[in-house]
């Protein structure tokens, strides 16, 4: 058993018997009142999503999983393609909403921890800042002097993000893959 | 990293805060933000520093979890309106999005003003802070009891016993214990199906909470409700609106009950037994008192999704650097 407050994203719970993937975790203290944490879960069986809230104080099973490096290779249909890094098994995880944004962050060629309950893989975890190179950003307009002005670019892997209007296609930037925003411009 | 953007926009903030409220006629106060006793809060995690004299003796005190006690005794002593923006500081507070342990909080009590006519006083404050009319006309008010039936079905009135409370919302959802008391049940319900649920392109004011949910907020008679309001910008909760209790019966009993549920929190203060002092012969003046987050309110003015993203050196931060 373990604290609800130590209840992180990407950790497995057991509720009455069933295993469920904490997809979404937010911190709450109301007004006045006592600290929750806030949970968005998805049953590994059923696939169906719970949403729940309890106090940071109560206690919670966790489910039995282990993780293991994989290497990214494709996205197609059927889901996101990976290689064990170590035995060089190919397996894929199967796509679904959670992923489909996770995708937007994830680089062909690179390796990701990969979460595994009985075998099969059910999450992919992202590290909290990554390095993107800029592929498509127009060009700052001239005379364009508003302090803080930003503007919206793409990066390698197709995600959008807002930067400052500073920032050039070519160029290389750290973002937060929990907010999606721009962290700072990485000199190289 | 600093921006020079973030900077200026809490230097523009505190300025227009400040020039909004002197106008207003309110005179800005400044208090400690060492207490050696606090107000009781049973939910509330405090930070303790201890005092050394030169004698080697040992004081312990804590720092302000908010300016409450503070303002209040300035209230009790004559002050008229008043507003300060200081920090504040909430143990046990886990890394997220919109919390961090120091914050700057604003807080400002108006002398005979009700909760509801806070609310204008502060959708101006929005209009000075730079929000736009539009989006400050869009604000929409609704009562706790309408907002929760419409998003759960639970009519709050038919909910008044702890029982039927945790039955109809056990079967909403799991989550709820056996051993949750009245507060809990509702907070888990609130947070889970009503709190996501609501409007982020408008301001939106959830006025009358339940009775049941114990603060300093005074009690409408003759109903479960209590003259309070929360203000939730963006779907988050910005600001926190009492017409403030002034009989000291029901303070001690506040008192009394936050002294009976202590024992679930981690740490440890001081109960501020002087507090009670300025209630007892009936001056403390019938007033109304609004707590602002100034960090997500500069949030939402800067576009940022992250609290860390308006702090210049980010309380988390420190804490990872240094493990």
């Amino acid at each position: 058993m373990i604290k609800a407050g130590s209840i992180d994203k990407g950790m497995c719970l057991l509720i009455k018997d069933e295993p469920y993937l904490v997809t979404e975790r937010e911190f709450v203290n109301p007004g006045k009142g006592a600290a929750f944490v806030r949970l968005k879960l998805k049953n590994l069986k059923t696939g169906s999503v719970l949403r729940e809230t309890i106090k940071t104080s109560e206690s919670v099973e966790e489910a039995d999983v282990y993780e293991r490096d994989g290497q990214f290779l494709y996205p197609d249909d059927m889901g996101y393609h990976f290689m064990d890094t170590e035995t060089y098994d190919q397996f894929i995880v199967p796509k679904d909403e959670d992923f489909e944004e996770k995708a937007l962050y994830m680089k062909e060629g690179d390796p990701y921890p990969i979460v595994f309950f009985e075998s099969e893989p059910i999450d992919i975890k992202l590290p909290l800042k990554m390095v993107f190179k800029v592929t498509e950003a127009q060009d700052a307009v001239k005379g364009d002097t508003v302090t803080g002005a930003t503007k919206v670019i793409k990066v390698e892997t197709g995600l959008e993000v807002k930067v400052p209007i500073f920032i050039k296609a070519g160029d290389k930037i750290l973002v937060n893959t929990e907010s999606g925003e721009y962290v700072e411009r990485v000199n190289t | 990293m600093i921006s020079r953007r973030i900077i200026e926009a809490r230097s523009r903030l505190n300025r227009d805060v400040r020039n909004f409220f002197c106008d207003l006629g309110y005179l800005e106060v400044e208090t400690p933000l060492l207490a050696p006793s606090l107000i009781p809060e049973a939910p509330i995690e405090i930070f303790t520093a201890p005092y050394l004299d030169s004698e080697g003796a040992n004081y312990l005190f804590h720092l302000i979890p908010s300016p409450e006690l503070w303002m209040k005794r300035l209230l009790a002593a004559g002050s008229g309106n008043i507003f300060q923006i200081c920090k504040s500081f909430r143990n046990v507070e886990s890394p997220g999005l919109h919390h961090t342990p120091e914050f700057s909080i604003l807080e400002w009590y108006t002398i005979g003003c009700g909760f509801t006519e806070q609310i204008d006083i502060t959708k101006k404050l929005l209009t000075a802070t730079g929000f736009s009319e539009d989006y400050v006309d869009s604000a929409v008010r609704m009562t706790m009891r309408e907002t929760f039936l419409k998003h759960t079905g639970i009519d709050l009135l038919d909910m008044q016993h702890c029982d039927t409370f945790r039955k109809t919302a056990g079967d909403l959802g799991p989550g709820i214990s056996p051993v949750d008391d009245w507060e809990t049940v509702f907070n888990k319900v609130f947070l889970t199906f009503v709190e996501p649920e609501l409007p982020k392109d408008r301001p939106v004011f959830i006025t009358h909470y339940p009775v049941q949910s114990h603060c300093l907020a005074k009690q409408i008679p003759d109903s479960p409700w209590r003259e309070r309001w929360e203000l939730y910008l963006n779907g988050i909760e910005c600001a926190n609106c009492f017409t403030e209790e002034r009989d000291l019966k029901e303070i001690n009993a506040f008192f009394e009950h936050e002294a009976a549920r202590m024992d679930t929190r981690r740490t440890e203060a001081n109960t501020d037994n002087g507090f009670l002092h300025i209630f007892r012969d009936g001056t403390f003046p019938s007033c109304s008192g609004v707590a602002l987050g100034m960090d997500r309110l500069l949030m939402l003015l800067t576009g940022r999704k992250d609290i860390r993203g308006v702090i210049l050196f980010p309380f988390f931060d420190m804490l990872e650097a240094d493990s």
